[in-house]
C-alpha cells in the first residue's frame, strides 16, 4: 500500500530522515516509534505531502504523493490540533470532513453513533467551539474525524498523547477493531511501547532519522523494545 | 529587565519568517515609510499655506482648531481599527520571578512608540514650525503642541482600553455618533467648541491639565487592563459561553464551493478580529457621505471628481482588507487542508465569492446615493465591477505569497498579528493605480469616458474569470510547501 523509495529529507545538509526502502503492505497496522527528533513525523509528514522530500519518493496505493493528489481520496490522518478548525463545533466539523469524504449529514450521524462510548458525553451537543475544548477533547475530535469515510489508510501522530487513562484504553480497542480488518493500513507513532506493541503487528524503530529496527510484534517485542531505549 | 524585553522582541521580529524574503521587496518597503513620513512630513508644512489660499478671510490656525476634534476623533477610529496593539508572548514569563508590574509597563513603553505616534507627531511638528515661522506666540505654541501630543498619547491607551473592554467601548462610540450627528445637524456646535478650547489656551496655558489628566488617566486604566489580562484564563478566555449555530442552508446550493462559503462566513462572524470587517461594511459605506458633505468641492463636479477617493475606500479598499489575509485566516489549520481532498479551485472561488458579496453589500447600501446625484452611485458601481473584475483575482494571486501565520483562536490583546509589509507595499500600488486612472480620465477626457473604461476593464475580468482562477489556483499549488513551513512560525 505504502511504498517508500530512497527517501531523504535534509534542512541545512543535515540529514533529519533516511529512509532508503520501506514497504508497508495493504492491512498492516505498522506502529512508529523513536525519541524525539526521530523523524517520526517528519516522515509522516513526507507521506501526506506536507514537506518536501530532499531526495526519494512516497508512493502510496502505486500513487507517488507530491505528483498527484488523488492518494488523499483513500487517506485520512490526525497529525496535531492544525488539523481543527477552531471555530467549528464538533458536529460542524465532522460534517465538513464528512462532506470532503462524499458523506452526507446522515451519514455522518449514523457514523458518530458507534463512537458515544469513547466521546463520553464531552464532544457532542455541547454547543462549543472546537478551541474551547480540552486538549484531550479536541484529540477525540481529531482521531474520530480522521475515521469518517472509510479510510483505507490512517496515519495518527501520537494518538495516545493527551488522553485520559480511560480514553487511551477505548482508542486501544477501537485501534484493535481497525487493525483486524483486513484493508485498513494503520500508521501509527507512539511514545507509549506497552501500547504501540498492543496495537500494531509491525514496529520500526527510528533513531536520529535512521531505520534501526524493524520487527514483528511478538509477545517478546515489548521487552525487546525496553532494553533497546533503556540506555 | 526591560532591556532584555526589547532584545526578545527585536529577535522575535527579526527572526520571523516574514523577513526571509528578498531584499528588494525589503528596500521598497523601507522607501514606502520614507514616503509615509515625507508625506505627513509635507501636510504638515503646506496645511497653513493650503488654509490660508482657499479662506483667505479667516486665521489658519482657528480653521486648524476647529477642526482638531474631529481628526481626534478620527485618529481614535484609525487606531481602533488598524493600530495593532503590542503583544509580548507573554505566557513563558507568567512563572517566572519577574513582577507582572514589569512586564506590563514593557507593553506600555512600546505602545507609546509605536508608529502610530509617531507619524501625526511628524505632522503636527512640521505644522507647528511654520507656525512659529510665521510669527505666532511661540510659547503657546509649544503649549498647543503639548496638548496634541498628550492627546495622541490618550488615544493610543484609550484604544488598548477599548480594545478589551466592550461597555467603554460602546460608551465612547454612542458618544462620538451622537456627537457627530447633533453637529450635522446644527444641533451642537463642536468645531466652535474645540476651537473654543484651543484658544483658550493662550490666555490659560494651565488648561494644558486637561490633557495631562486625559493621558495619564488613560494610561492608568491601560497599565491596569494590561496587569489583569496578564492570567491564562483572561488570556485563553476559559469563559466559554454556549454558542448558537446557523446553517448558511443556502450555500448548499454551490455545490463544493458552497462548502467553503459556508465555512469562510463561520469563520468571519466567530472570531473577533474577523468579525469587525462585518460592522465595517456599515461604517465604510457612509464614506462617501462623510466627502459629499464634510468636503463639497466649489462645484458639484469638483465634489465628483473628490468623491472618486471614497469610491475607492468604498470598493477597492473594502476588498483588499479581507484580501490581503488570504490564506493567513486558514493558516491554523491550513495542513489539514492540504491533507484533504481540497479542491483548491473551488477553495478560491469561495474567497473570492466573499470578498464579492462583500462589494455587493456595500454597493446596495450605497443605493442613497443617488439621492444625491446619479453620478455619485453609477462611480460606485463601475468601480465595484472594476473590483470584482480585477482587484479580487488581484487579491487572490497575492495570496499564493502570503505566508504569515494569524491566530484566530488566540485571544489576546485585541488584533494584533497579520499586516506584513509586503500587503501594504502592495495594497499601496493597488490603491494608486486605478484611482489615478480613473482620476485622469474623469478630469481629462470625462465623466462618462472614465464609467466606461473602467467598467469594461472590470467586465473582462469578469470574462476571463475562469481562466485567471485556473493559473492561480496552479500558483497556489506550486507554493504549497512554502506556505506551510510560512504558517508554522508563530510569530
Amino acid at each position: 500500500m505504502l511504498q517508500v523509495n530512497n527517501l531523504t529529507k535534509k534542512y541545512n545538509g543535515k540529514t533529519v530522515l533516511n529512509m532508503p526502502e520501506l514497504n508497508i503492505p495493504k492491512g498492516q497496522s505498522f506502529g512508529l516509534v523513536g525519541n524525539n527528533g526521530a523523524g517520526k513525523t517528519t516522515f509522516f509528514n513526507l507521506v501526506l505531502d506536507l514537506i518536501r522530500p530532499t531526495t526519494g519518493q512516497v508512493l502510496n496505493n502505486d500513487i507517488v504523493v507530491n505528483q498527484s493528489e488523488d492518494w488523499k481520496k483513500h487517506t485520512s490522518a490526525y497529525i496535531d490540533d492544525s488539523f481543527l478548525i477552531g471555530y467549528l463545533t464538533p458536529e460542524e466539523y465532522f460534517y465538513f470532513v464528512g462532506e470532503l469524504r462524499g458523506q452526507n449529514k446522515a451519514d455522518i450521524n449514523s457514523f458518530l453513533g458507534q463512537f458515544d462510548e469513547f466521546f463520553n458525553d464531552e464532544i457532542l451537543n455541547q454547543k462549543k467551539y472546537l478551541r474551547d475544548l480540552s486538549k484531550g477533547n479536541q484529540k477525540k475530535v481529531g482521531l474520530v474525524a480522521a475515521l469518517i469515510g472509510s479510510p483505507e489508510v490512517i496515519i495518527l501522530d501520537e494518538p495516545f498523547a493527551n488522553l485520559d487513562p480511560t480514553t487511551q484504553i477505548r482508542l486501544k480497542k477501537l485501534l484493535k477493531q481497525l487493525s483486524a480488518k483486513q484493508d485498513k493500513t494503520l500508521l501509527i507513532s507512539s511514545h507509549d511501547l506497552g501500547h504501540i506493541t498492543e496495537v500494531t503487528n509491525r514496529i520500526v524503530v527510528l533513531d536520529k532519522g535512521d531505520v534501526v529496527k524493524d520487527i514483528q510484534t511478538t509477545p517478546e517485542t515489548l521487552k525487546e523494545l525496553e532494553r533497546f531505549f533503556t540506555v | 529587565m526591560i532591556i532584555k524585553f526589547l532584545s526578545l522582541q527585536y529577535k522575535q521580529f527579526f527572526r520571523s519568517s516574514y523577513w526571509q524574503r528578498t531584499l528588494v521587496l525589503n528596500i521598497l518597503m523601507g522607501f514606502l515609510a520614507l514616503y509615509m513620513l515625507v508625506v505627513f512630513l509635507s501636510i504638515g508644512l503646506s496645511a497653513y499655506f493650503i488654509l490660508k489660499e482657499k479662506f483667505p478671510n479667516q486665521d489658519p490656525l482657528y480653521l486648524i482648531n476647529s477642526f482638531l476634534i474631529f481628526w481626534w476623533i478620527g485618529d481614535l477610529l484609525m487606531r481602533y481599527f488598524g493600530q495593532k496593539i503590542p503583544e509580548m508572548a507573554f505566557r513563558p514569563f507568567l512563572i517566572l520571578p519577574l513582577k507582572k508590574r514589569k512586564i506590563a509597563q514593557y507593553i506600555l513603553l512600546k505602545l507609546s512608540l509605536s508608529f502610530y505616534v509617531f507619524l501625526p507627531l511628524i505632522l503636527f511638528t512640521g505644522l507647528a514650525g511654520v507656525l512659529v515661522y510665521k510669527s505666532y506666540d511661540s510659547f503657546y505654541i509649544s503649549i498647543w503642541f503639548l496638548t496634541i501630543l498628550l492627546l495622541i498619547l490618550g488615544n493610543n491607551y484609550l484604544n488598548l482600553v477599548i480594545n478589551n473592554n466592550i461597555k467603554i467601548r460602546n460608551i465612547f462610540l454612542v458618544l462620538f455618533a451622537g456627537g457627530v450627528l447633533l453637529y450635522l445637524s446644527h444641533i451642537v456646535p463642536l468645531t466652535q467648541w474645540s476651537a473654543g478650547f484651543f484658544e483658550r489656551l493662550h490666555n490659560s496655558p494651565w488648561l494644558v491639565g486637561v490633557a495631562v489628566f486625559w493621558a495619564v488617566f488613560w494610561l492608568w486604566a491601560a497599565y491596569h487592563t494590561i496587569k489583569d489580562k496578564l492570567y491564562l484564563d483572561a488570556l485563553l478566555g476559559h469563559t466559554a459561553q454556549q454558542v448558537q449555530t446557523y446553517d448558511f442552508k443556502f450555500t448548499d446550493r454551490l455545490g463544493e464551493t458552497g462548502l467553503y462559503y459556508k465555512n469562510a462566513l463561520k469563520k468571519i462572524w466567530r472570531n473577533k478580529r474577523t468579525r469587525a470587517y462585518v460592522y465595517n461594511l456599515i461604517f465604510v459605506s457612509l464614506i462617501g457621505l462623510f466627502y459629499i458633505k464634510l468636503l463639497p468641492g466649489k462645484t458639484p463636479d469638483d465634489t465628483l471628481r473628490k468623491f472618486v477617493m471614497a469610491a475607492f475606500f468604498m470598493t477597492i479598499l473594502v476588498s483588499s482588507s479581507y484580501g490581503q489575509m488570504i490564506p493567513s485566516f486558514d493558516s491554523a489549520y491550513y495542513p489539514f487542508l492540504m491533507a484533504q481532498k481540497v479542491n483548491f479551485k473551488k477553495y478560491l472561488k469561495a474567497e473570492y465569492l466573499i470578498m464579492t458579496t462583500m462589494n455587493l453589500i456595500v454597493l446596495s447600501l450605497s443605493v442613497f446615493y443617488m439621492f444625491f446625484s446619479w453620478k455619485y452611485f453609477v462611480v460606485l458601481l463601475a468601480f465595484t465591477t472594476f473590483t470584482i473584475g480585477i482587484i479580487n483575482p488581484f487579491l487572490l494571486w497575492n495570496g499564493a505569497y502570503n505566508t504569515k501565520r494569524i491566530d484566530l483562536n488566540k485571544k489576546s490583546f485585541g488584533n494584533s498579528q497579520g499586516i506584513s509589509g509586503r500587503l501594504l507595499l502592495i495594497s499601496f500600488l493597488l490603491g494608486l493605480l486605478p484611482f489615478l486612472l480613473f482620476f485622469v480620465l474623469l478630469v481629462k477626457v470625462g465623466f462618462l469616458a472614465a464609467v466606461i473604461v473602467f467598467t469594461s476593464i472590470g467586465l473582462l475580468g469578469i470574462l476571463f474569470h475562469d481562466y485567471l482562477i485556473n493559473k492561480i489556483t496552479g500558483l497556489y499549488i506550486k507554493k504549497k510547501y512554502k506556505t506551510l513551513h510560512g504558517f508554522k512560525q508563530l510569530n
